[in-house]
């Protein structure tokens, strides 16, 4: 059969039976191998489960394909013994013994990631606790190590990186925040900066402690960081300055210390800037020499400041620019001017 | 219209239509003859091409010998003329990747369709060969829907094909022409393969 037809047999075969004649016989394999069928994914998911018994929630994952045309692929899978992994799809079960649990979970989403040629609108990935061995982030003794190093060869086998708008990376990890920005780089290079709008890392804050610090020297180096429209980063305290954000058109972020020169410089920069921004959140550990940026909120609010700033050549809008300084934070938006109460002063 | 109504005739089976519509008369490479309308062969895009080159009249069609389509058998071709003149008129579907592109198979068509795979294979390679766009679409939509919920060893049963170690087996046969077996087991799934009729992947 010419290889157009086989293709556009393919593209009417879900990437689930994609997978399944992938494994009828070598010419098919190798027709699928060399020309990928799209996997038409919009969103993936790949999830701890709660509650299974007789499994932690590093123990049982669930990744969840959405396609275009709205199927829903569901695959479960557990850690089955010391080196096994039960799969369940479907009302189908399997079990696959001396095979590592993550690893299984690596390799069949990169042999489906492998197929996407189409743009996706998000990929999400919760990263499981880590144990409570200090570990390299790199160390196959890790669930995340061992779900990388499946992946990987995969995603650097495809001839592009994969399209997608939006990335959410969750954790739960709060003992080693340091070592997640290796973490978080190797997911991010496997996408096009190009096509990657929003990048969120979203780690769980547990009550009365304070988020770890991450650095990101490395991170903001990616391409993907640089093209990328809006960040959030939540329940990590970042070492980083505030400059390394004032690109994008809206943020949300934790930073350990921002001064007040920094915060002038960045108001300066959104006034001047070509496009309005549409949110910057900025909360904070330290705030040093708070005067320079500080002195301009003269209208005192009940718990918050507020101060409003003149968009240059834009009269319709303004800067504003909130700040409260019990609960350590900052929020820049630019709102239309008629929104502010009678008699503000524009600065 | 059902498939047994559809006006493709066998030239020696009934009459040539009244109507004064335009018709060609093709002729299989087992030399089976068709006569189809000319809005019918619009749906190929290989064969509009090939009438409009040639420029017939009407009396050309009737003196001049039938056109010969030599890739293709009687069964397969009668298939295909039924096809399209059940949809002649229809919009020629066109496929620029701007919108997800969902094939629905028509009941008339998944009738149409209804015969064992050697055959099936047959009008998808000849829809391709004549470049009738649609016909192509459901004809591998069919196929397709046919894997679906299927084991690996459960389609290699649906499409006749060997498994890595038959193969394998096959080719090591294959190099052993001294030995006698080596070569029935090859002669065996050779003839495995002629006998489907469908090991076209």
């Amino acid at each position: 059969m010419p290889a157009e037809i086989l293709d556009m047999i393919f593209d009417n075969i879900d990437f689930v039976t994609i997978q399944i004649v992938r494994k009828v016989c070598r010419h098919l394999r190798n027709h699928i191998d060399h020309f990928p069928p799209d996997s038409k994914l919009v969103n993936v998911t790949v999830k701890r489960l709660n509650q299974q018994p007789n499994l932690t929630q590093d123990e049982s994952i669930s990744v969840m394909y959405l396609t275009k045309n709205l199927q829903k692929f569901d695959v479960e899978y557990q850690k089955n013994g010391k080196n096994g992994c039960r799969i369940l799809y479907g009302n189908r079960e399997k079990t696959i013994e001396n095979q590592d649990f993550a690893s299984v979970i690596g390799n069949d989403l990169g042999l489906i990631l492998r197929n996407q040629n189409s743009e996706m609108t998000t990929i999400t990935i919760y990263f499981p606790t880590l144990s409570k061995l200090r570990l390299s982030e790199n160390c196959l003794e890790t669930f995340h190590g061992r779900f990388i190093a499946a992946l990987t060869p995969h995603m650097e086998s495809r001839r592009t990186p994969i399209q997608t708008k939006q990335i959410e990376v969750y954790g739960t990890n709060q003992e080693y925040g340091t070592n997640q920005e290796s973490q978080i780089m190797k997911i991010l290079q496997f996408f096009d900066p190009s096509s990657l709008e929003s990048i969120m890392i979203l780690f769980d804050k547990q009550p009365g402690f304070a988020s770890p610090t991450m650095k990101i020297d490395r991170l903001i180096g990616l391409e993907q960081w640089k093209q990328a429209k809006s960040i959030t980063i939540h329940g990590l305290n970042l070492a980083s300055n505030i400059e390394n954000f004032s690109h994008l058109e809206s943020f949300a972020i934790e930073l350990k210390q921002i001064s007040g020169e920094e915060l002038v410089t960045l108001k300066e920069k959104i006034i001047h800037r070509p496009s309005l921004v549409k949110r910057f959140t900025i909360n904070y550990r330290h705030l040093k020499d708070p005067s320079p940026f500080t002195s301009v909120f003269v209208e005192p609010g009940p718990w918050e400041y507020t101060a409003w700033f003149n968009v240059p050549n834009n009269i319709e809008n303004a800067l504003r620019i909130r700040w409260h300084p019990k609960q350590k934070w900052f929020v820049f938006e630019c709102r239309k001017r008629m929104i502010a109460a009678q008699g503000t002063i524009f600065n | 219209m059902s498939v047994e109504n559809a006006p493709v005739v066998d030239v020696d089976e009934a009459a040539i239509p009244v109507e004064k519509k335009m018709y060609y008369r093709f002729e299989s490479n087992d030399k089976k003859e068709f006569r189809v309308s000319e809005l019918a062969i619009q749906q190929s895009e290989t064969l509009n091409r090939l009438v409009e080159a040639m420029g017939y009249t009407s009396e050309d069609v009737e003196n001049k010998p039938a056109i010969a389509i030599e890739n293709i058998d009687g069964k397969t071709l009668k298939l295909v003329f039924q096809w399209c003149e059940h949809h002649k008129g229809e919009a020629i579907p066109v496929d620029d990747g701007s919108v997800p592109k969902i094939v629905e198979i028509p009941e008339f068509d998944a009738k149409l369709m209804d015969i064992d795979n050697g055959l099936l294979f047959k009008l998808i390679w000849a829809a391709d060969y004549l470049n009738i766009v649609q016909l192509l679409n459901v004809s591998c939509k069919k196929v397709a829907n046919m894997a679906q919920g299927k084991t690996p060893a459960q389609l290699r049963r649906v499409y006749l094909l060997p498994s890595d170690e038959e193969d394998e087996a096959a080719k090591r046969a294959a190099q052993e022409a001294q030995d006698p077996r080596a070569r029935e087991v090859e002669e065996e799934f050779e003839e495995r393969k002629r006998q489907g009729g469908n090991s076209f992947f």
